[in-house]
């Protein structure tokens, strides 16, 4: 019944995302970046929104995480985190500021998702 | 002509010898360099013939190419060696993660009588013996050698064997879909799914902060109980460090005791634990059931692997 969810709400999403609704919208897909300093070394996690519904997340020339995304209105849901139970989805709120992008915790389980994702402020990087 | 072919072949082989002599010999100056003469110097065995790299061979990302390595006097470690690289986002050291850092690490194997078998004090006053060492370590660290400064420079050097020039960082870091094959990316979708294998091995380096027991303990002939060494515990009977798979195509045999010689046993045994182990102790309910990968999927999960290694280790 939740993967029946799931999947229905995946393929909202999809619809959601077609490519008319992008050019007026914001949209996820792409490349966004946070800089912070870790250690007292600058440390910056770039995050690919990728059209098939997967999103990277990199950090000093590695590969952190690979997981699945899905947006629907201005939630965003995530899943696929090993970190997390599997099947386990998350579902956490999207602010668009002009360059930058606002995550915040709707419903989440998974206390490490939650704290890698929940208040996290993005920047869109500029091509 | 084939003679002088060889004979040319022999004055590069030695001029290479010489320069690398030379090279050495001059006094290093930063704390990685130091590092890196320390870790190929067998000055610091009991007998002076075996060296960090004796064991970590620089060629195959710094691991060993047999099951269990020689020490001094050809004695023979319990466990297989390790990859000395891309160390900087690892919690722990050793299969059963007895070392919290690099520096801690470091004068372990000097003083383990079946690898370099030197008390470290002795290791130290050796160091303060030679004109060389004086003059480096005082350069770099203001002090005579000192066993916290010999372990900084080991664990500098070996801070800087970070590798990320795989294909697999081409593709996912630029975006780069020429980087890899098609067999590769179902080898990574695979591991990054139906094949759980993320579900232990993920993060930069394929590892992740935890022990886990893949079945590759029984008390019988598999008899080294890893992690349940250190801490006691009964619910850590056959738990060992998650391998990092960074340059895994270079470092064979495979696991804690070695007992996998190449990618394609692990991945046979991963598939079906069972038929390879039938009686383990404690594993992990992640292995309960066979994966039943086909044989596609199987040379997908090789290829995949085989992807993270490092450009730089494949020109060697
Ligand atoms: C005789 C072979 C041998 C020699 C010499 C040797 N090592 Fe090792 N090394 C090993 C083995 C075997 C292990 C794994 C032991 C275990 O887990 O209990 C290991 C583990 C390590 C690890 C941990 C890697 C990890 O991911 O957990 C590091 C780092 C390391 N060695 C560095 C060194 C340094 C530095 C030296 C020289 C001072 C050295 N080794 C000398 C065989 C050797
Ligand atoms: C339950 C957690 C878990 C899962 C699932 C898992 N691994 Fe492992 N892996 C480990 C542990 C722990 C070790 C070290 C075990 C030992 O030495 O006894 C290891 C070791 C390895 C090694 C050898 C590392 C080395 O340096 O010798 C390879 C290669 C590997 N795994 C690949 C895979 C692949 C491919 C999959 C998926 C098919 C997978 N693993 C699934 C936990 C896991």
């Amino acid at each position: 019944m939740k993967k029946l969810l799931y999947g229905i709400l995946m393929l909202l999403a999809a619809a959601c995302n077609t490519p008319s609704n992008q050019e007026t919208e914001p949209t996820i897909l792409g490349e966004w970046d946070i800089h912070d300093t870790y250690e007292g070394k600058p440390w910056t996690l770039l995050a690919r929104f990728k059209p098939d519904g997967t999103v990277d997340a990199m950090a000093n020339g590695k590969l952190v995480i690979s997981q699945k995304f899905a947006v629907s209105g201005d939630t965003i849901y995530f899943s696929g985190d090993p970190n997390c139970a599997p099947n386990s989805v998350g579902s956490y709120k999207l602010t668009y500021f002009g360059d930058s992008l606002k995550i915040n915790l709707i419903d989440d389980t998974c206390s490490v998702r939650i704290m890698n994702t929940d208040k996290v402020r993005f920047g869109r990087v500029k091509k | 002509m084939k003679y002088l072919l060889i004979i040319v072949l022999i004055c590069g082989m030695l001029g290479a010898h010489f320069l690398y002599r030379n090279r050495t010999s001059a006094v290093p100056e930063d704390e990685i360099s130091l590092g890196k003469t320390l870790f190929f110097d067998p000055l610091l065995s009991s007998s002076k013939k075996i060296s960090c790299a004796s064991c970590h061979k620089p060629a195959f990302a710094f691991a060993d190419t047999s099951a269990l390595s020689l020490g001094v006097f050809n004695r023979k470690g319990v466990r297989n060696t390790p990859s000395a690289m891309n160390v900087n986002n690892a919690a722990f050291f050793f299969w059963d993660g007895r070392a919290a850092s690099l520096e801690e690490q470091a004068l372990i194997p000097i003083a383990n009588p079946d690898e370099m078998n030197l008390p470290v004090d002795s290791a130290v006053h050796r160091l303060q013996q030679s004109g060389f060492y004086q003059a480096a370590f005082r350069n770099i660290y203001k002090e005579q050698p000192s066993a916290k400064t010999l372990s900084r420079a080991l664990a500098a050097f070996q801070q800087s064997l970070e590798t990320s020039d795989t294909p697999f960082d081409d593709w996912k870091m630029n975006d780069n879909q020429q980087a890899v094959s098609e067999s590769v990316k179902r080898g990574f979708a695979l591991f990054n799914g139906s094949a759980n294998c993320v579900r232990c091995h993920f993060g930069p380096d394929f590892s992740n902060l935890e022990f886990r027991n893949i079945g590759l303990f029984n008390g019988k002939d598999l008899n080294d109980s890893g992690r349940a060494g250190i801490t006691k515990k009964t619910t850590d009977l056959g738990k060992f460090k998650i391998g990092p798979l960074r340059n895994i195509a270079l470092t064979a045999p495979y696991m804690h005791n070695g007992m996998f010689k190449t990618l394609r046993e692990v991945i046979d045994y991963y598939d079906d634990p069972d038929k390879i182990v039938p009686d383990p102790i404690n594993r992990d309910s992640l292995l309960a059931k066979p994966l039943n990968l086909s044989e596609r999927d199987k040379q997908d999960l090789e290829n995949f692997l085989k992807s993270l290694t490092s450009r730089s280790l494949t020109n060697l």
